[in-house]
Formats: structure tokens, sequence, C-alpha cells
């Protein structure tokens, strides 16, 4: 699987998982990401470190529960194991690239 | 093995909202619980009342309180291996009635009863615990 493949995998699942906790949920965070302005929603895999603040800013302890939904949405649309379930997405992201690569 | 039912699923359930709540802390988890209590929704009353246990943690945390919601529609996906697919209702209580539908009708089971069960089967059979328990 090429890496703009998993990227989608992990770009779609964060989006799905912040529009269903409500309609701007997902435009405060790429605002927030981009200090006032929008950053495109297909680069929001390249944002991976600050969203993991972003998220803890915008929804504080409901942060890690945001991260666990999209591992594992994630996971499932890779077909892949979750990784053990952190606080830190960023990580999980890793953890879960890794295992893709494992497997290949 | 005991067929799939409403009761299992009502269990299940229960079972992930409470493992979303465990992430908040205890203290949190508590207060949640109690909140819902006394709005007339018990720990078994989950599954049935979707829509009114996330209006009331809406009503407590805004939108941060949904992710609970969401958060064990992802944890029952994982039980019965099917994937979550948010975007497929306009509702979380829509999403979590298709699910159980879905459930009900592929006979699925989910992976914390089939290990409970061969669990209980693998001691009776060798008369000792499994390795795996407690």
């Amino acid at each position: 699987m090429e890496r703009a493949a998993f990227d989608s995998a992990i770009q779609i699942s964060l989006s799905n998982t912040l529009r269903s906790l409500g309609e701007d949920c997902l435009s405060s965070v790429l605002s927030l990401l981009g200090s006032g302005r929008d950053v495109p929603l297909t680069s929001l895999t390249s944002y991976l470190g600050e969203i993991d603040t972003v998220l803890d800013e915008l929804f504080g302890k409901f942060s890690k529960i945001i991260k666990h939904v999209t591992i594992l949405e994630a996971s499932s649309q890779l077909k892949l194991d979750p990784p053990k379930l952190g606080n830190s997405l960023f990580w999980m992201v890793e953890e879960l690239r890794s295992t893709l690569w494992k497997a290949q | 093995m005991r067929t799939p039912n409403i009761t299992l699923i009502h269990e299940t359930v229960s079972l992930c909202f409470d493992e979303v709540l465990a992430t908040l802390g205890e203290r949190t988890k508590r207060i949640i619980y109690d909140f819902l209590a006394r709005r007339g929704i018990d720990r078994e009353d989950l599954s049935s009342r979707f829509d009114d246990v996330e209006r009331v943690l809406v009503e407590l945390y805004g939108q941060g309180g949904r992710s609970v919601m969401v958060g064990t529609l992802a944890k029952l996906c994982e039980e019965y291996s099917i994937p979550l697919n948010l975007t497929y209702s306009d509702s979380l209580a829509n999403r979590m009635a298709q699910l159980t539908e879905n459930i009900l009708m592929q006979k699925l089971i989910p992976k914390h009863f089939r290990k409970d069960v061969e669990t209980r089967t693998f001691e009776d059979k060798t008369g000792s615990f499994a390795g795996w328990t407690d």
C-alpha cells in the first residue's frame, strides 16, 4: 500500500470522527491548525504532531476518545489490528504505519 | 453457545460505554453515571435510549460529550468486527439502530462473549483454570 493511501485512511477517519461530533468541529480544528487560516483537509496528516495539541486544547480529556475512535476506524479501513490505544494520535498512527509495513 | 439476541447487544453496549468512560477517569465516570441516573437513565437502558444519553452528555459537556457516544459505537464495532462508517447515517442514534439491526441479522457474537465461552469450555474440559484468565 502506498503512503498516500495510508495517509488518506487516517485523514478520512479523523475528519469523519470530528464531523460526527458537530458541524463546526472539523472546521474549528482546521482553523486552529492554520492559526486562523483553514488548513486544506487533504493535508491534515502532515499536521499530526500539531493535531494532538489542537485536539487537547479544544476537547480537553475528551480528545483521548476522539484519537482512539480515529485509530479504530483507520485500522478497520486498513484491515489491520489496532495498536495499543494511548494518548498521542501521532504515535498511534506511527505504530499503525509500522504494523502495515510489517504486514507487507 | 447462546444465540445472538438483543440482551447480549445491550450488555455489550453497556460494556463499551463503560470502557470509554474509563478513559476519562474514575471520577468523571462516576459523575456521568450519577447524572444519567438522575435523568432516569439506567446502565441497562443505554442502547435503547442512545439519543437521550447523547443529549444529556452534550448538555453536560458540549460537543466533546458526544465523543463518548462515538467512542461507544467504535468499541461496539470493534467487539463485533464490523465497520463503524459514521457517514452512513445522519445521527449517532440512527447509526446505533442500523448496527443493532445488522448484528441481529448477521447473528454476530461479540469478542468478549466468545472469549468467555472459550474460557468456560476450556476449564470445563480440563478441570483447570485457563492461563489467560486472572
